[in-house]
């Protein structure tokens, strides 16, 4: 089986999604996984030829990162393009990869359901949608240190032979689907604390404007 | 009452929402409640895809780094009283133009995260934002979930941007400026 899989991230290269997209890849064989940089198409105006490129495939992963509780803007201009070729992708598999900075999955699982809806109406089959909260600094953190690295290896290996996301190690990885009680009242407590921004802070230092952080320019 | 009407309609396709959204706008500068309108047509500007830089959190604390005609709207949203959406679904949403523009919202709201209803949001920027609507065109194709997706997904929005949707509408239902 080959993929192809398209990650829909702004940054590009340059992205916590592609980052997830190698983990549930890596023990793919090279040959069998393409993976394709969306937002080089779309800034070349050249997102027909990605649409050409899903053609020669079965099973196409599309992954993003959540923008403003949905897809980036490009990724929704992706799929009306799609919407335009009728029938070419009615024998087609999808499945999805949603990621946002928020610890809980939960926020990304309207625009799940949006993936769901979208599949249906290119009448094509769908697989199912891989959720990952707190994803912000994946691209920064070591393999070793990136607790669900391993799980969406696994789950990228069970894929290829089965054609199926295993349930159990998808919800796993989507875990906090939600903030239980107990710790939101820790949130509650840390987000007062001055390190709990430290990923905001230092870099607002860095830039020597750390005193604006609260500015209003546009008022 | 301040408002901001922005238009995602794209240049095909969509000739009849536009006609009668330019009626809606010419009836709502009638309207002697409304004391500014801001109207934007974005296929008629450049709107840049947000590129997750973060620089309008780290580097220009509240400003976008892209030049382009994004920050006419962004400064007219925020010192607006209502902002409306005003989009045809495409593929059961509202278009991904106005997508680009409702990603490049996010100069005015804070990295900084606050709880919002027991989920993690970010805080607010500014002490006051506008209420958001949304009027939209569906085709035959859009159902009756589409529709009820595309409202939950903007009332989900809303919480992100420190507000509430204050109405979701066909454009035929408020045709004659009937929410105000």
């Amino acid at each position: 089986m080959t993929l192809l899989a398209i990650n829909g991230s702004p940054r590009g290269r340059n992205s916590n999604t592609k980052k997830l997209i190698e983990y549930f890849s890596k023990d793919f064989n090279p040959s069998n996984v393409h993976i394709l940089h969306l937002k080089e198409y779309y800034d070349r105006k050249d997102m027909q030829s990605v649409i050409d490129v899903i053609k020669d495939h079965e099973y196409i992963l599309i992954g993003f990162p959540l923008y403003a509780d949905w897809t980036p803007g490009f990724v929704k201009e992706f799929f009306e393009q799609m919407g335009k070729c009728h029938h070419a992708f009615t024998k087609k598999h999808f499945l999805f990869m949603i990621q946002c900075g928020f610890p809980e999955s939960h926020h990304c699982r309207y625009v799940e359901r949006y993936c769901e809806r979208i599949t249906k109406k290119l009448d094509a089959d769908y697989i199912g949608t891989i959720v990952r909260g707190g994803s912000e600094g994946a691209r920064l953190i070591p393999k070793s240190f990136f607790k669900d690295a391993q799980r969406l290896s696994e789950l990228g290996k069970i894929f290829q032979v089965e054609k199926e996301l295993d349930q159990n190690l998808l919800d796993t990885i989507a875990k906090p689907e939600k903030l239980s009680k107990a710790r939101l009242f820790w949130m509650k407590i840390m987000l007062k604390l001055p390190f709990s921004a430290i990923y905001w802070n230092s870099q607002l230092k860095k830039n020597g404007v750390y005193k604006n952080r609260f500015d209003k320019p546009y008022r | 009452m301040k408002l901001s009407l922005i238009n995602g309609s794209l240049k095909e396709g969509h000739d009849n929402f536009d006609n009668q959204l330019e009626q809606l706008k010419s009836t709502l500068s009638q309207s002697t409640e409304i004391t500014n309108l801001d109207y934007y047509n974005l296929k008629q500007m450049d709107i840049k895809q947000c590129v997750g830089c973060f620089n309008c959190w780290t580097k220009t604390p509240g400003k976008c780094v892209i030049k382009d005609d994004a920050e006419d709207i962004l400064i007219s949203v925020i010192n607006s009283d209502l902002v409306i959406f005003a989009s045809p679904l495409v593929m059961g949403m509202t278009t991904g133009l106005m997508k680009r523009l409702n990603d490049r919202l996010i100069p005015l709201i804070h990295p900084y995260f606050s709880i919002v209803k027991g989920e993690i949001h970010h805080r607010k920027r500014y002490d006051h934002y506008p209420k958001i609507a949304v009027i939209y065109e569906k085709t035959p194709e859009d159902t009756q979930e589409d529709v009820a997706l595309c409202q939950e997904i903007y009332e989900r929005l809303a919480i992100n941007f420190k507000t509430t949707l204050r109405f979701f509408s066909s454009i035929q239902a408020v045709e004659g400026g009937l929410f105000l």
